[in-house]
């Protein structure tokens, strides 16, 4: 059934979005997450690059300060006379060129005349044009040189000496300047020694390709070590630039995407995963259980409501066959009446007992659906203009035959009769359960009354009192309320044997609220019960302007 | 006029069309809602009585249907269903009016009526008949089927109206009773003359000051009725 699809689609959809929703969003932060994790770990890996380059920086530190320590050693004991300085530097420790200035910047040794070793020759000429007018005379005259103050005693100096870079670590001597020549290559040498010359991480640590790459001033490689081959435009991750005397040359750090990764991320790609999965299953599984719940839920009320529908319709569908084809008996009856039998011809009578019960039948089952209706919370009025007293007659007139059978008076004041706004039914079903009542419980009193008066105590003023009178046994104080209740029957002797269902006052009363108003049992001081029903019945407005 | 009669009760849908057609309707019979949407297409009835618990299409989707193709037809809802919502959701769907199960036949008569006088506006003018004619003291409102004589309002069938506009048409001659059946009985219900002589009586006792000694309807022995 079509009615069952709306509400379970919207349900479904709900369910959809609260499933989805989350999960979705636990994937936008997991993603982040992992974003951010990943940026961090980049972070932490180009620190730890940092930090392997400060530890290579310090130990090439460690090498430079222990070889100015070892030449600066070496100035102590040298001798003033020129010609014992060749022997003195020739019996150094290390194999070391150097030149002696004096204070006016002219070389003191080697001779500046050839006079020396080939070794001296070939010094004195690769460094002539840094000698006297040179940066090398300038330093042992004092003068400003960048870099190195007057006051300063010992140095650096790093001029290029045929497009290669020359290290000189000069000291004061008196009034003498000691320049000790370190080429490139042989610092280089030096530093080489020291640093790393296996693959990063074997012997011990995990092997992580990267690569180490010492770069002098002009950008060629001096050394490098590691087992990752950078690509052409694959830029360094971490580059530290050497100080004095290296300045220039600087330490390149080189490592592929994948190192940048720390090891926790793989397993928080797996967390994130497995929470998302995890989240998916927790809430796919409570949406599965509240629509199983909720469905069924459905179902059992759609069942109850089917059955209710059902049961009418199958009761229902007999009964209009008995009233229609009953009709249609007495109206072919009465075409064949040649007799002009009229009323009293038996099988008219016969027919009208099947009329009526029929009728008694349909209020029965109205108000056991309308009962069942009310544990559900759907009865409902549906009120539209007319005019109460006609409704009153109809009420009457399907009870007049038993009414008349047992011989119950009726005396009807209808003259208060105003056209207002009011369920017929309701009011046809609360009469009727009234005037049942009278033929069950009343009879002996023979005498039905029912009067209609306007209700002032409405809302808006505007409402009728329904009176139904009658002259039996009465109810007992103590029951007044009682009656009212679904099932409750009096129990004392009058009852016993009385058909009905119990529940035609409950149905009344609820009939009567459900119409602003309300049905009770008035005291009656002359004996007999007297029920009032009152109702709020508003006048027409210009909305209901069709015909009753 | 035609009456498309959408119930999956065999009885029931037998029932009513034994009542309307004694009310001089052509009735067309649906067994279900698959059923009803075809007659419908292929009848062009001019009044529908749907049902609307009905196997293959609810009477609300016939409802829908059809209204879609002819807006101002005249529909009746009639159904066990009676809770407010179903009255509320027919009304809805541009139902004319909703008769309750159990119903008798009295109801359904007086409804059928109230909604034959809107079917009759629907027709074009030239297809209506005249607002009022007089038949002797009678006066007749065929589209309201209805008549006046005096102060009395008189109810009139279908047939009732067409029986009377025929013998107002041939004033001053005989009808004969098979004249009588072809106009004023549907050509699937075929009656003898018994039933229309039970029909005219009837009829009298409601137009007639005197059944006995009528003044409008009058038998002309052997032949038929007159109207002088």
């Amino acid at each position: 059934m079509t009615q069952n699809t709306r509400p379970r689609r919207t349900l479904a959809l709900m369910l959809i979005a609260m499933t989805l929703i989350p999960v979705a969003l636990f994937a936008i932060l997991g993603s982040r997450l992992i974003d951010d994790q990943e940026a961090l770990s980049r972070v932490e890996a180009t620190r730890v690059f940092d930090d392997r380059l400060d530890t290579l920086e310090s130990a090439i530190q460690t090498i430079v300060r222990g070889l100015e320590r070892e030449l600066s050693r070496y100035t102590e004991t040298l001798p003033e006379d020129a010609a014992a300085l060749s022997e003195a530097f020739r019996r150094l420790p290390r194999e070391v060129d150097a030149l002696v200035l004096n204070d006016e910047g002219k070389l003191v040794f080697p001779s500046a005349r050839g006079a020396g070793t080939r070794r001296e020759t070939a010094l004195v000429d690769r460094t002539r044009r840094f000698v006297q007018q040179g940066v090398l005379g300038q330093v042992a005259r004092r003068e400003p040189v960048a870099g190195v103050s007057a006051a300063d005693d010992r140095g650096w100096l790093s001029p290029a000496i045929h497009g290669t870079q020359t290290f000189f670590r000069w000291y004061r001597k008196g009034l003498r300047t000691v320049f000790f020549e370190i080429g490139e290559v042989s610092l280089a040498s030096e530093l080489v020694m020291q640093l790393p010359d296996t693959p990063e991480g074997a012997g011990g640590d995990t092997a992580r390709p990267t690569r180490t790459m010492l770069l002098d001033a002009s950008g060629a490689t001096l050394y490098q070590w590691g087992l990752h081959e950078p690509d052409v435009q694959e830029a360094p991750k971490s580059t530290r630039v050497l100080v004095q005397p290296l300045a220039g040359w600087r330490l390149q750090h080189y490592a592929p995407e994948s190192e940048l990764s720390v090891a926790y991320e793989g397993t928080l790609m797996t967390a994130v995963w497995a929470g998302l999965v995890g989240l998916a299953f927790i809430l796919g599984g409570c949406a599965w259980l509240i629509w199983v719940a909720r469905t069924r839920e459905m179902r059992v009320a759609q069942q109850r409501v089917s059955f209710v529908n059902q049961v009418s319709h199958e009761l229902k569908t007999p009964l209009t066959n008995i009233r229609m084809y009953a009709d249609l008996l007495a109206a072919s009856l009465e075409d064949d009446d040649m007799e002009g039998l009229g009323d009293t011809d038996p099988r008219q009578r016969h027919l009208a007992v099947i009329v009526r019960e029929s009728d008694r039948l349909s209020r029965l089952i109205r108000n056991v659906l309308n009962f069942a209706r009310s544990q559900e919370e759907r009865l409902k009025v549906s009120v539209r203009p007319g005019r109460i007293a006609p409704v009153v007659e109809g009420a009457v007139d399907n009870h007049r035959e038993s009414l008349r059978g047992l011989e119950i008076a009726v005396d009807l004041d209808l003259s208060h009769d105003p056209v207002r706004v009011f369920d017929a039914d309701a009011v046809e079903q609360i009469l009727g359960n009234l005037i049942s009542n009278v033929e069950k419980y009343a009879r002996t009193g023979h005498y039905l009354g029912i009067r209609l008066e306007n209700w002032p105590e409405a809302p808006n003023g505007q409402g009728v009192r329904i009176l139904v009178r009658d002259r039996g046994p009465g109810i007992a104080k103590e029951h007044r309320e009682r009656i009212f209740e679904p099932f409750w029957r009096a129990s004392d002797k009058l009852s016993d044997g009385v058909a009905g269902t119990g529940i035609g006052l409950d149905i009344a009363r609820r009939l009567a609220r459900l119409h602003g108003g309300d049905l009770r049992l008035l005291p009656s001081p002359e004996g007999g019960c007297l029920f009032e029903a009152v109702l709020a019945t508003p006048p027409p407005t210009a909305d209901y302007s069709r015909k009753t | 006029m035609r009456v498309l009669v959408a119930e999956d009760d065999n009885d029931i849908r037998q029932g009513l069309r034994e009542v309307l057609e004694s009310e001089g309707y052509e009735v067309i019979e649906a067994a279900d809602g698959v059923e009803a949407i075809e007659f419908f297409n292929s009848k062009d009835p001019e009044v529908a009585l749907l049902d609307i618990m009905m196997p293959g299409k609810n009477g609300y989707d016939v409802c829908r249907e059809i209204l879609k193709i002819k807006p101002a037809l005249p529909v009746i809802f009639i159904s066990a269903k009676s809770e407010e919502i179903d009255r509320v959701i027919g009304l809805e769907l541009g139902a004319d009016d909703f008769i309750s199960k159990p119903f008798g036949v009295r109801e359904v008569i007086a409804r059928i009526r109230a909604v034959t006088r809107r079917a009759f506006l629907s027709r074009s003018p030239e297809q209506r008949d005249p607002e009022q004619v007089e038949m002797g003291a009678l006066t007749i409102f065929p589209q309201q089927l209805r008549a006046r004589k005096g102060e009395e309002t008189i109810e009139l069938s279908l047939r009732d109206v067409r029986i009377l506009m025929l013998l107002l048409r041939e004033r001053g001659k005989v009808v004969t009773r098979e004249l009588l059946f072809n106009e004023c009985w549907d050509m699937n219900f075929l009656p003898n003359s018994r039933t229309i002589d039970q029909h005219i009586s009837k009829l009298r006792k409601r137009v007639e000051d005197d059944p006995q000694n009528p003044e409008i309807i009058r038998t002309v022995h052997g032949a038929g009725y007159r109207f002088e």
